[in-house]
Protein backbone atom coordinates (compact mmCIF):
# COMPACT_ATOMS: atom_id res chain seq x y z
CA UNK A 1 0.00 0.00 0.00
CA UNK A 2 1.36 4.01 1.31
CA UNK A 3 5.10 3.89 0.98
CA UNK A 4 6.29 5.05 3.78
CA UNK A 5 7.59 8.08 2.32
CA UNK A 6 7.12 10.31 5.70
CA UNK A 7 10.86 10.69 6.63
CA UNK A 8 12.15 10.54 3.22
CA UNK A 9 9.54 12.93 1.51
CA UNK A 10 11.06 15.46 3.42
CA UNK A 11 14.52 15.48 2.16
CA UNK A 12 13.63 15.27 -1.40
CA UNK A 13 11.14 18.06 -1.16
CA UNK A 14 13.50 20.06 0.35
CA UNK A 15 16.14 19.74 -2.46
CA UNK A 16 12.99 20.79 -4.60
CA UNK A 17 12.05 24.35 -2.56
CA UNK A 18 15.78 25.24 -2.31
CA UNK A 19 14.67 28.84 -0.82
CA UNK A 20 12.69 27.73 1.83
CA UNK A 21 13.14 26.14 5.11
CA UNK A 22 11.66 23.42 7.13
CA UNK A 23 8.32 24.89 7.14
CA UNK A 24 8.18 25.34 3.17
CA UNK A 25 9.22 22.38 3.13
CA UNK A 26 6.17 20.40 5.65
CA UNK A 27 3.76 22.97 3.33
CA UNK A 28 4.73 21.33 0.26
CA UNK A 29 4.59 17.56 2.00
CA UNK A 30 0.65 18.50 3.18
CA UNK A 31 -0.10 19.56 -0.57
CA UNK A 32 1.40 16.52 -2.09
CA UNK A 33 0.09 14.66 0.41
CA UNK A 34 -3.51 16.11 0.14
CA UNK A 35 -3.37 15.91 -3.64
CA UNK A 36 -3.83 12.06 -3.19
CA UNK A 37 -6.94 12.08 -1.06
CA UNK A 38 -9.73 12.59 -4.29
CA UNK A 39 -8.00 9.54 -5.65
CA UNK A 40 -9.17 7.14 -2.60
CA UNK A 41 -12.71 8.13 -2.89
CA UNK A 42 -13.08 7.72 -6.90
CA UNK A 43 -11.54 4.09 -5.65
CA UNK A 44 -14.12 3.75 -3.38
CA UNK A 45 -17.12 4.23 -5.51
CA UNK A 46 -15.36 2.55 -8.88
CA UNK A 47 -15.07 -0.84 -6.93
CA UNK A 48 -18.63 -1.76 -6.79
CA UNK A 49 -19.20 -0.03 -10.06
CA UNK A 50 -17.14 -1.81 -12.37
CA UNK A 51 -15.23 -4.27 -9.83
CA UNK A 52 -12.13 -4.24 -8.14
CA UNK A 53 -10.41 -6.27 -10.70
CA UNK A 54 -10.90 -3.43 -13.33
CA UNK A 55 -10.71 -0.70 -11.05
CA UNK A 56 -6.67 -1.90 -10.55
CA UNK A 57 -6.67 -1.80 -14.65
CA UNK A 58 -7.60 1.07 -14.85
CA UNK A 59 -5.49 2.45 -12.27
CA UNK A 60 -2.42 0.86 -13.89
CA UNK A 61 -3.48 1.98 -17.47
CA UNK A 62 -2.88 5.54 -15.39
CA UNK A 63 1.20 4.58 -14.89
CA UNK A 64 1.04 3.09 -18.58
CA UNK A 65 -0.31 5.81 -20.17
CA UNK A 66 1.08 9.07 -18.42
CA UNK A 67 3.80 7.44 -17.74
CA UNK A 68 4.31 7.05 -21.61
CA UNK A 69 3.25 10.57 -22.37
CA UNK A 70 5.69 11.99 -20.03
CA UNK A 71 8.07 9.47 -20.37
CA UNK A 72 8.21 10.06 -24.70
CA UNK A 73 7.77 13.59 -24.54
CA UNK A 74 9.82 14.62 -21.08
CA UNK A 75 12.03 17.48 -22.81
CA UNK A 76 8.73 19.57 -24.21
CA UNK A 77 6.57 18.52 -21.01
CA UNK A 78 8.93 19.48 -18.59
CA UNK A 79 8.80 23.06 -20.14
CA UNK A 80 5.70 23.75 -19.45
CA UNK A 81 5.41 23.23 -15.53
CA UNK A 82 1.51 23.31 -15.42
CA UNK A 83 1.34 20.59 -18.34
CA UNK A 84 3.45 18.55 -16.26
CA UNK A 85 1.77 19.27 -12.92
CA UNK A 86 -1.71 18.17 -14.71
CA UNK A 87 0.17 15.26 -16.10
CA UNK A 88 1.97 14.20 -13.13
CA UNK A 89 -1.37 14.68 -10.67
CA UNK A 90 -3.49 12.18 -13.51
CA UNK A 91 -0.59 9.80 -13.10
CA UNK A 92 -0.62 10.07 -9.00
CA UNK A 93 -4.26 9.71 -9.09
CA UNK A 94 -4.77 6.70 -10.87
CA UNK A 95 -2.54 4.87 -8.36
CA UNK A 96 -4.49 6.64 -5.89
CA UNK A 97 -7.89 5.24 -7.06
CA UNK A 98 -6.20 1.29 -8.56
CA UNK A 99 -3.94 -0.47 -6.87
CA UNK A 100 -3.58 2.12 -3.59
CA UNK A 101 -7.07 1.33 -2.82
CA UNK A 102 -7.63 -2.13 -4.79
CA UNK A 103 -5.05 -4.36 -3.26
CA UNK A 104 -6.01 -4.05 0.30
CA UNK A 105 -9.31 -5.13 -0.49
CA UNK A 106 -8.00 -7.83 -3.37
CA UNK A 107 -5.79 -9.11 -0.47
CA UNK A 108 -8.47 -9.72 2.29
CA UNK A 109 -11.34 -11.11 -0.35
CA UNK A 110 -9.65 -13.73 -2.21
CA UNK A 111 -8.74 -15.68 0.60
CA UNK A 112 -10.47 -18.11 2.97
CA UNK A 113 -10.71 -16.84 6.55
CA UNK A 114 -8.34 -19.51 7.82
CA UNK A 115 -5.92 -17.97 5.93
CA UNK A 116 -6.38 -14.30 5.55
CA UNK A 117 -4.65 -12.91 7.54
CA UNK A 118 -1.44 -15.32 6.45
CA UNK A 119 -2.41 -14.16 2.60
CA UNK A 120 -2.69 -10.83 3.31
CA UNK A 121 0.12 -10.22 5.59
CA UNK A 122 2.48 -12.06 2.70
CA UNK A 123 1.24 -10.22 0.05
CA UNK A 124 1.91 -6.84 1.87
CA UNK A 125 5.20 -8.00 3.07
CA UNK A 126 6.48 -8.70 -0.19
CA UNK A 127 5.08 -5.50 -1.57
CA UNK A 128 6.88 -3.76 0.83
CA UNK A 129 9.78 -5.17 -0.05
CA UNK A 130 9.29 -4.00 -3.85
CA UNK A 131 8.96 -0.74 -1.80
CA UNK A 132 12.45 -1.56 -0.68
CA UNK A 133 13.87 -2.37 -3.73
CA UNK A 134 12.46 0.64 -5.80
CA UNK A 135 13.74 3.24 -3.12
CA UNK A 136 17.28 1.09 -3.85
CA UNK A 137 17.26 1.26 -7.29
CA UNK A 138 16.25 4.66 -8.08
CA UNK A 139 19.17 6.68 -7.60
CA UNK A 140 21.17 4.08 -10.03
CA UNK A 141 18.11 4.44 -12.53
CA UNK A 142 18.21 8.33 -12.72
CA UNK A 143 22.05 8.86 -12.58
CA UNK A 144 22.30 6.23 -15.59
CA UNK A 145 19.39 6.60 -17.68
CA UNK A 146 18.09 9.92 -17.01
CA UNK A 147 14.95 11.35 -15.15
CA UNK A 148 12.77 10.11 -18.40
CA UNK A 149 13.44 6.88 -17.49
CA UNK A 150 11.60 7.20 -14.15
CA UNK A 151 8.75 7.66 -15.95
CA UNK A 152 8.97 4.97 -18.47
CA UNK A 153 9.89 2.61 -15.98
CA UNK A 154 6.75 3.18 -14.13
CA UNK A 155 4.78 2.37 -18.02
CA UNK A 156 6.28 -0.96 -17.88
CA UNK A 157 5.40 -1.59 -14.09
CA UNK A 158 2.02 -0.52 -15.44
CA UNK A 159 1.79 -2.91 -18.08
CA UNK A 160 2.71 -5.88 -15.97
CA UNK A 161 0.37 -4.83 -13.27
CA UNK A 162 -2.54 -4.80 -15.77
CA UNK A 163 -1.05 -8.31 -16.96
CA UNK A 164 -0.86 -9.69 -13.77
CA UNK A 165 -4.21 -8.42 -12.35
CA UNK A 166 -6.06 -9.65 -15.41
CA UNK A 167 -4.97 -13.09 -14.87
CA UNK A 168 -4.55 -13.80 -11.45
CA UNK A 169 -7.09 -11.96 -9.69
CA UNK A 170 -10.45 -12.71 -9.29
CA UNK A 171 -13.35 -10.21 -8.50
CA UNK A 172 -15.56 -11.23 -5.63
CA UNK A 173 -17.70 -8.38 -5.27
CA UNK A 174 -20.84 -9.14 -3.96
CA UNK A 175 -20.08 -11.94 -3.21
CA UNK A 176 -20.73 -13.35 0.77
CA UNK A 177 -16.92 -14.16 2.14
CA UNK A 178 -18.43 -17.34 4.04
CA UNK A 179 -18.99 -19.21 -0.08
CA UNK A 180 -14.94 -18.80 -0.28
CA UNK A 181 -14.62 -20.10 3.02
CA UNK A 182 -17.04 -23.37 1.75
CA UNK A 183 -15.21 -23.75 -1.22
CA UNK A 184 -11.85 -23.34 0.62
CA UNK A 185 -13.16 -26.05 3.18
CA UNK A 186 -14.38 -28.26 1.27
CA UNK A 187 -11.57 -28.75 -1.01
CA UNK A 188 -9.44 -29.42 1.91
CA UNK A 189 -11.43 -31.78 3.14
CA UNK A 190 -11.76 -33.63 -0.16
CA UNK A 191 -7.76 -33.27 0.13
CA UNK A 192 -7.46 -35.64 3.40
CA UNK A 193 -7.43 -32.57 5.78
CA UNK A 194 -9.29 -33.38 9.00
CA UNK A 195 -9.03 -31.57 12.52
CA UNK A 196 -11.27 -28.75 13.65
CA UNK A 197 -12.29 -25.43 12.67
CA UNK A 198 -13.51 -22.48 14.58
CA UNK A 199 -13.63 -21.70 17.90
CA UNK A 200 -16.02 -21.03 20.79
CA UNK A 201 -19.30 -20.95 19.79
CA UNK A 202 -18.89 -22.45 16.23
CA UNK A 203 -15.82 -24.55 16.81
CA UNK A 204 -17.19 -28.46 14.46
CA UNK A 205 -14.58 -30.62 13.17
CA UNK A 206 -13.73 -29.74 9.33
CA UNK A 207 -15.93 -32.14 7.39
CA UNK A 208 -19.47 -31.17 10.17
CA UNK A 209 -18.91 -27.78 9.11
CA UNK A 210 -19.57 -28.11 5.14
CA UNK A 211 -23.34 -27.10 3.95
CA UNK A 212 -24.94 -30.60 3.15
CA UNK A 213 -24.45 -29.86 -0.83
CA UNK A 214 -20.59 -29.28 -0.69
CA UNK A 215 -20.47 -32.57 0.86
CA UNK A 216 -22.04 -34.39 -1.72
CA UNK A 217 -19.32 -32.45 -4.20
CA UNK A 218 -16.13 -33.48 -2.06
CA UNK B 1 10.32 15.77 8.03
CA UNK B 2 12.53 14.28 10.86
CA UNK B 3 15.64 14.04 8.56
CA UNK B 4 15.14 17.61 7.78
CA UNK B 5 14.99 18.44 11.28
CA UNK B 6 17.32 15.84 12.27
CA UNK B 7 20.05 16.97 10.25
CA UNK B 8 19.61 20.70 11.27
CA UNK B 9 19.81 19.66 14.73
CA UNK B 10 22.31 17.20 15.27
CA UNK B 11 24.74 18.65 11.92
CA UNK B 12 27.49 16.31 13.10
CA UNK B 13 26.33 13.39 14.71
CA UNK B 14 23.11 12.71 12.20
CA UNK B 15 25.47 11.17 9.37
CA UNK B 16 24.18 10.16 6.03
CA UNK B 17 24.64 6.47 7.89
CA UNK B 18 22.47 7.57 11.09
CA UNK B 19 20.18 8.77 8.83
CA UNK B 20 20.23 5.79 6.78
CA UNK B 21 19.66 3.37 10.07
CA UNK B 22 17.05 5.46 11.36
CA UNK B 23 15.46 6.17 8.34
CA UNK B 24 15.45 2.26 7.31
CA UNK B 25 14.01 0.88 11.27
CA UNK B 26 10.41 1.66 10.36
CA UNK B 27 10.77 -0.84 7.27
CA UNK B 28 12.87 -3.35 8.93
CA UNK B 29 10.41 -3.47 11.18
CA UNK B 30 7.24 -3.38 9.18
CA UNK B 31 8.45 -6.31 7.19
CA UNK B 32 8.52 -9.35 9.49
CA UNK B 33 5.72 -7.22 11.77
CA UNK B 34 3.37 -8.55 8.30
CA UNK B 35 4.05 -11.64 8.24
CA UNK B 36 4.13 -12.87 12.03
CA UNK B 37 1.02 -10.53 12.69
CA UNK B 38 -0.51 -11.85 9.30
CA UNK B 39 -0.19 -15.84 10.73
CA UNK B 40 -1.24 -14.34 14.22
CA UNK B 41 -4.05 -13.21 13.37
CA UNK B 42 -5.19 -16.61 11.93
CA UNK B 43 -3.62 -18.61 14.95
CA UNK B 44 -4.58 -16.75 17.88
CA UNK B 45 -7.47 -14.33 16.10
CA UNK B 46 -8.19 -11.11 15.29
CA UNK B 47 -8.61 -9.91 18.43
CA UNK B 48 -5.43 -10.84 20.10
CA UNK B 49 -3.33 -9.82 16.80
CA UNK B 50 -5.15 -6.23 16.97
CA UNK B 51 -4.90 -5.29 20.10
CA UNK B 52 -1.06 -6.85 20.08
CA UNK B 53 -0.08 -4.18 16.93
CA UNK B 54 -2.09 -1.03 18.71
CA UNK B 55 0.43 -1.93 22.13
CA UNK B 56 3.17 -2.22 19.97
CA UNK B 57 2.33 1.13 18.13
CA UNK B 58 2.37 3.17 21.53
CA UNK B 59 4.81 1.30 23.31
CA UNK B 60 7.34 2.01 20.13
CA UNK B 61 6.28 5.68 20.41
CA UNK B 62 6.52 6.23 24.03
CA UNK B 63 10.27 5.05 23.93
CA UNK B 64 11.16 6.86 20.38
CA UNK B 65 9.62 10.59 22.12
CA UNK B 66 11.61 9.36 25.31
CA UNK B 67 14.59 8.66 23.46
CA UNK B 68 17.80 9.10 25.48
CA UNK B 69 21.22 8.12 25.30
CA UNK B 70 24.81 9.21 27.00
CA UNK B 71 25.87 10.12 23.36
CA UNK B 72 23.55 11.59 20.63
CA UNK B 73 24.74 8.59 19.18
CA UNK B 74 23.34 6.79 21.86
CA UNK B 75 19.98 9.00 21.63
CA UNK B 76 19.86 7.78 17.87
CA UNK B 77 20.00 4.00 18.41
CA UNK B 78 17.28 4.21 21.42
CA UNK B 79 15.55 5.77 18.51
CA UNK B 80 16.40 3.19 15.57
CA UNK B 81 15.17 0.63 17.89
CA UNK B 82 11.98 2.41 19.31
CA UNK B 83 11.13 3.00 15.49
CA UNK B 84 11.40 -0.21 14.61
CA UNK B 85 9.23 -1.51 17.44
CA UNK B 86 6.52 1.34 16.11
CA UNK B 87 7.35 -0.61 12.09
CA UNK B 88 6.92 -3.87 13.80
CA UNK B 89 3.41 -2.87 15.21
CA UNK B 90 2.50 -0.51 12.59
CA UNK B 91 3.30 -3.38 9.99
CA UNK B 92 0.92 -6.00 11.59
CA UNK B 93 -2.06 -3.04 11.49
CA UNK B 94 -1.94 -4.28 7.43
CA UNK B 95 -3.33 -7.48 8.63
CA UNK B 96 -5.00 -7.15 11.49
CA UNK B 97 -7.25 -4.28 11.30
CA UNK B 98 -7.90 -5.11 7.18
CA UNK B 99 -8.84 -9.18 8.05
CA UNK B 100 -11.51 -7.65 10.78
CA UNK B 101 -12.28 -4.81 8.15
CA UNK B 102 -13.36 -6.74 5.60
CA UNK B 103 -15.36 -9.38 7.99
CA UNK B 104 -17.41 -7.45 9.93
CA UNK B 105 -18.23 -5.37 6.46
CA UNK B 106 -19.20 -8.63 5.27
CA UNK B 107 -20.95 -9.28 8.10
CA UNK B 108 -23.02 -5.38 8.26
CA UNK B 109 -23.11 -4.57 4.82
CA UNK B 110 -22.40 -6.73 2.76
CA UNK B 111 -22.99 -5.51 -0.42
CA UNK B 112 -21.05 -2.34 0.34
CA UNK B 113 -18.09 -4.43 1.22
CA UNK B 114 -15.86 -2.88 -0.56
CA UNK B 115 -16.11 0.94 -0.75
CA UNK B 116 -16.81 0.57 3.38
CA UNK B 117 -13.03 -1.26 3.27
CA UNK B 118 -11.52 1.28 1.29
CA UNK B 119 -13.40 3.83 2.88
CA UNK B 120 -12.03 2.79 6.65
CA UNK B 121 -8.56 1.61 5.79
CA UNK B 122 -7.05 3.78 2.72
CA UNK B 123 -8.93 6.95 3.86
CA UNK B 124 -7.37 6.63 7.53
CA UNK B 125 -4.30 5.37 5.39
CA UNK B 126 -3.97 9.04 3.31
CA UNK B 127 -4.98 10.93 5.43
CA UNK B 128 -2.40 10.11 8.30
CA UNK B 129 0.48 11.67 6.40
CA UNK B 130 -1.54 14.70 5.83
CA UNK B 131 -2.58 15.05 9.51
CA UNK B 132 0.94 14.10 10.65
CA UNK B 133 2.63 17.18 8.75
CA UNK B 134 -0.64 19.25 10.37
CA UNK B 135 0.67 18.22 13.76
CA UNK B 136 4.55 19.39 12.99
CA UNK B 137 3.41 22.74 11.55
CA UNK B 138 1.59 23.76 14.88
CA UNK B 139 3.76 22.30 16.83
CA UNK B 140 6.65 23.78 15.25
CA UNK B 141 4.91 27.02 15.40
CA UNK B 142 4.49 26.94 18.80
CA UNK B 143 7.64 25.90 20.08
CA UNK B 144 9.36 28.19 18.00
CA UNK B 145 12.48 27.26 15.55
CA UNK B 146 14.94 27.00 18.21
CA UNK B 147 13.46 24.19 20.04
CA UNK B 148 13.67 21.50 17.26
CA UNK B 149 14.83 18.69 20.34
CA UNK B 150 11.01 19.74 21.96
CA UNK B 151 9.06 19.56 18.26
CA UNK B 152 10.18 16.25 17.59
CA UNK B 153 9.96 14.71 20.85
CA UNK B 154 6.26 16.32 20.99
CA UNK B 155 5.73 15.14 17.48
CA UNK B 156 6.27 11.55 18.93
CA UNK B 157 4.29 12.14 21.66
CA UNK B 158 1.36 13.22 20.13
CA UNK B 159 1.69 10.05 17.75
CA UNK B 160 0.66 7.83 20.77
CA UNK B 161 -2.91 9.85 21.26
CA UNK B 162 -4.90 8.18 18.51
CA UNK B 163 -3.43 4.90 18.78
CA UNK B 164 -4.28 5.02 22.90
CA UNK B 165 -7.86 6.40 22.26
CA UNK B 166 -8.59 2.83 19.64
CA UNK B 167 -7.17 0.59 22.22
CA UNK B 168 -10.11 1.32 24.46
CA UNK B 169 -12.39 0.27 21.63
CA UNK B 170 -10.26 -2.63 20.58
CA UNK B 171 -9.99 -4.41 23.78
CA UNK B 172 -13.79 -4.46 23.84
CA UNK B 173 -14.38 -5.84 20.04
CA UNK B 174 -14.92 -9.47 19.85
CA UNK B 175 -13.30 -12.21 16.58
CA UNK B 176 -15.58 -11.81 13.48
CA UNK B 177 -18.20 -14.41 13.11
CA UNK B 178 -16.72 -15.67 9.97
CA UNK B 179 -13.43 -16.32 12.22
CA UNK B 180 -15.39 -18.13 14.76
CA UNK B 181 -16.60 -20.50 12.18
CA UNK B 182 -13.29 -20.94 9.37
CA UNK B 183 -10.54 -20.49 11.68
CA UNK B 184 -7.63 -23.19 11.62
CA UNK B 185 -6.01 -23.07 15.08
CA UNK B 186 -3.62 -26.00 14.32
CA UNK B 187 -1.79 -27.84 11.30
CA UNK B 188 -2.89 -25.30 8.74
CA UNK B 189 -2.70 -27.47 5.41
CA UNK B 190 -0.13 -25.02 3.88
CA UNK B 191 0.65 -27.14 0.75
CA UNK B 192 -2.31 -27.50 0.38
CA UNK B 193 -3.23 -23.56 0.51
CA UNK B 194 -0.90 -23.24 -1.56
CA UNK B 195 -2.07 -25.40 -4.33
CA UNK B 196 -5.30 -23.91 -4.14
CA UNK B 197 -4.33 -19.95 -4.07
CA UNK B 198 -1.11 -19.59 -5.97
CA UNK B 199 -3.13 -17.94 -8.42
CA UNK B 200 -4.22 -15.38 -6.31
CA UNK B 201 -1.40 -15.15 -3.97
CA UNK B 202 0.66 -14.27 -7.39
CA UNK B 203 -2.20 -11.89 -8.58
CA UNK B 204 -1.89 -10.12 -5.06
CA UNK B 205 2.01 -10.24 -4.51
CA UNK B 206 2.78 -9.15 -8.10
CA UNK B 207 0.70 -6.45 -7.92
CA UNK B 208 1.34 -5.11 -4.77
CA UNK B 209 5.11 -5.40 -5.50
CA UNK B 210 5.16 -3.78 -8.61
CA UNK B 211 3.21 -0.96 -7.84
CA UNK B 212 5.08 -0.62 -4.39
CA UNK B 213 8.18 -0.96 -6.56
CA UNK B 214 7.54 2.00 -8.68
CA UNK B 215 5.82 4.10 -6.04
CA UNK B 216 8.96 6.13 -4.57
CA UNK B 217 10.51 6.15 -8.22
CA UNK B 218 7.01 8.20 -9.53
CA UNK B 219 6.98 9.99 -6.04
CA UNK B 220 10.40 11.52 -6.39
CA UNK B 221 9.52 12.97 -9.44
CA UNK B 222 8.69 16.24 -8.37
CA UNK B 223 11.97 16.71 -8.43
CA UNK B 224 12.00 17.30 -12.55
CA UNK B 225 9.77 20.74 -11.16
CA UNK B 226 12.78 22.51 -10.32
CA UNK B 227 16.04 20.90 -10.83
CA UNK B 228 17.31 20.91 -14.59
CA UNK B 229 17.86 17.40 -15.70
CA UNK B 230 20.90 16.49 -18.23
Amino acid sequence: MTFPNGVFSGTIISSVTHSGGRVKTAEWQLLLGIIALPGVFIGAYLCNKIGRRNTMIIGFSGYLLFGLIIGCAYEKITKVIPLFVIFYGLMQSSGNLGPDDMLGLISSESYATAVRGTCYGLSAAIGKVGAAVGTEAFTPIQNNLGKRWTFIIAAICGVAGILVTRFFVRDLRGEDLQYEDQRFRAYIVAHGWEGEMGEDDLKAPALEGLPTDAKAVS
Amino acid sequence: MLNVLFTQEYPKVYTAHVKTQVSNALLVGEIPGQVVVGATCDYLGRKTAIVMTTLMVVVGGILASASHGVTTLGMFWMLTIARGIVGFGAGGEYPAASTSASESANERTLKNRGPIFVLVTNLPLSSGGPLAVIVFLIVISAAGQTHLSTVWRVCFGIGCIIPLVIFYFRIRMLNSKLYRAGAIKKRVPYSLVLRYYWKDLIGTCGAWFLYDFVRPLVLDCKNALTKPTR
